[in-house]
């Protein structure tokens, strides 16, 4: 058992104890149990699941940022991140057609770049709200 | 000494005190926004302490990491962003703050490349004294939200990036206790690595200089937050105390004015007195 803690510059989204994490990095899919070596990980805007001290499965939507395990914390520092039971479907699945509408219709670098990690949040907000 | 007077006293006491109801009301907005402020500040500066750690943690371990975005040399073109506040009421914070700027922008001379005002009364302010102003953010009315704050700081590092200037300075107030608020001037870039020594050996997914590479808008938009809220707390105090000694004052000049009107009433009825009393006298005889 380890505990997990993930903070955005605006709220603490969980504190908690729990068996196994589940995460994925820019470069790909990990996973921890408790005494693992020191980690830093780039987080990827993806889905983070965990299963918690009474077993229960919890799912949140990580949105970039920075991990860091060590003495059996595990510290996720994200812009934003939110519960899978704080989602609304319907309006993700709504987010989701504006953003891609968004993606199409821009042509510069910058702005597009911005487009296609909006269009990364929404699938990763509606995958997640799927799973609750 | 007629009712004249009394009349003129009385609707100046009226003036004041609806005047006293308005500064009362705004005294207690501003309270209530600084207790939202401050629940948020606590909760942020976890996650700044929390990250700052890890950001020396990553920077100390990447040797040969190189970004146009880490200090390298001196720089020569240095932008001005000045920081303030949307509106005003708020005693001397606003002008304290551009005053700041104006000097920080005179000391450097011919390094200076130009201002960026945040906040209306900085851009009104700026225009006013006839200074460039190419770009500007305006009417941030509430409490921004992060992900503004995010893409205000990838604005700047935009323009860092395309080098139109070398160097950004911020001057922005901060809260030194809840009566006395401060100015100050931060480099936002850019970004001097602060070293620490490192023992723990720790695994990098992915490795340590793209890991940093990742996590530097993270890092600048972490700053830029604080940044905005410790000014927008001190905006937020100054508010409170220039609205509460408003109210005093206010409540010091209905007083002295009431006595006034006491005296002119009494005076006036005394002499009325005298006029009645010194008319039958004047029968009598």
């Amino acid at each position: 058992m380890f505990r997990v803690v993930i903070i955005t510059p605006e709220k603490h989204v969980f504190d908690g104890k729990a068996r196994f994490v589940e995460f994925k990095t820019i470069e790909g899919a990990m996973g921890t149990l408790q005494n693992r070596s020191p980690l830093l990980a780039a987080m990827a805007i993806s889905e983070l699941e965990l299963e918690d001290d009474e077993g229960k499965r919890q799912v949140f939507a990580i949105y970039g940022g920075i991990a860091e395990f060590s003495n059996n914390k595990f510290v996720v520092l994200s812009d934003a991140a939110e519960r899978a039971e704080e989602i609304d479907l319907e309006r993700a699945r709504r987010a989701l057609e504006q953003a891609k509408l968004e993606l199409e219709g821009t042509e510069d670098e910058i702005h597009g770049r911005q487009a296609e990690g909006n269009v990364q949040r929404a699938l990763t907000r509606l995958k997640v709200a799927q799973k609750k | 000494m007629g009712r004249g007077t009394e009349q003129l006293i009385k609707s100046k006491i009226r003036s004041i005190s609806s005047t006293m109801h308005i500064t009362r009301a705004m005294e207690m907005v501003a309270t209530a926004k600084l207790n939202k402020l401050q629940r948020m500040v606590k909760n942020f500066y976890d996650y700044e302490h929390a990250f700052s750690e890890l950001f020396s943690r990553v920077i100390s371990t990447t040797e040969e990491f190189t970004s146009g975005l880490i200090y390298k040399k001196e720089p020569k073109r240095t932008l001005v962003v000045v920081l303030a506040g949307d509106m005003g009421l708020c005693g001397s914070y606003n002008n304290d703050v551009i005053d700041l700027g104006y000097k920080v922008a005179h000391d450097l001379d011919e390094k200076f490349a130009g201002f960026y005002p945040v906040g209306a009364r900085v851009k009104s302010r700026m225009l006013f004294d006839e200074k460039n102003v190419n770009r500007s953010l305006i009417n941030v009315y509430s409490t921004p939200s992060y992900s503004d704050v995010q893409s205000f700081a990838n604005e700047l590092t935009n323009i860092y990036v395309k080098e139109e200037v070398d160097s950004v300075k911020i001057v922005h107030g901060y809260p030194k206790n809840p009566l006395i608020q401060l100015v100050k001037v931060e480099e936002f870039l850019p970004i001097k690595p602060v070293k620490i020594k490192e023992n723990a050996i720790y695994d990098y997914e992915p490795k340590a200089e793209e890991l940093l590479k990742a996590i530097l808008p993270q890092y600048l938009g972490t700053k830029m937050y604080r940044i905005m809220l410790e000014s927008r707390v001190a905006e937020q105090s100054s508010r409170q105390n220039a609205m509460r000694n408003a109210t005093e004052n206010a409540k010091e000049l209905v007083k002295d004015l009431t006595l006034k009107y006491n005296k002119a009433r009494q005076t006036y009825i005394t002499q009325e007195i005298i006029e009645v009393t010194n008319g039958s006298e004047a029968l009598k005889d």
